[in-house]
């Protein structure tokens, strides 16, 4: 049941935060909604496989571990790898969306 | 199951129709997208997804021991976005 809810919750926070992504006017905003939705995700549906299959815990809260580190790093990488580049944080001229 | 013309979807089917709708915006971000670096936002976007593909096919097989499958994945995703940010800061890999 509450497994069952929080697999859910996470496929909730995919849709919102690709949503997030394709409407935000600003690239640094498309980053901090699509990677915040993701990490929270990802690790909703890790909690969810956790209280369904208690058996396999150990490989599941590494993933776990693993991925609450790795994906603001991601995130991190390429807020930090645009802003050396030529992205303005008002958004370009060019962009239309 | 007695409900005559009723479409039994199983929880697995149910789950795989749910997770295609992130799948398909991740990708219509990565056509259409005006740069290079919002295709690569929506390429680490659309590789977390995976990950959750991998574990809905690896507890509805029970072949646990694919889950270090995902470890790798997990591993190798952010080298593949370090090695692609390095390239696209300057146009080239500084030594």
């Amino acid at each position: 049941m509450i497994g069952d809810i929080l697999f859910y919750v996470g496929i909730f926070f995919f849709i919102v935060g690709s949503i997030g992504m394709l409407t935000m006017k600003d690239f640094y905003s498309r980053v901090q909604a699509s990677g915040i939705a993701d990490t929270i995700g990802v690790f909703t549906i890790l909690l969810s496989f956790m209280i369904k299959n208690p058996d396999n815990i150990a490989k599941l809260v590494l993933i776990a571990l693993l991925i609450i580190i790795i994906e603001p790093v991601i995130s991190h990488i390429l807020a930090w790898g645009a802003s050396r580049s030529d992205i303005k944080v008002g958004g370009n001229k060019n962009d239309n969306l | 199951m007695g409900f005559g013309k009723v479409i039994y979807l199983n929880n697995y089917t149910l789950n795989q129709i749910l997770i295609i709708i992130p799948f398909a915006l991740t990708l219509i971000k990565l056509f259409i997208g005006p740069n290079q670096w919002e295709r690569l936002l929506a390429y680490t976007s659309f590789s977390s997804k995976i990950t959750v593909i991998m574990l809905l096919y690896i507890f509805h097989t029970e072949q646990f021991f694919l889950m270090d499958m995902i470890i790798i994945f997990a591993l190798l995703n952010v080298w593949g976005v370090l090695i692609a940010t390095k390239f696209l800061e300057k146009g080239k890999i500084k030594k």
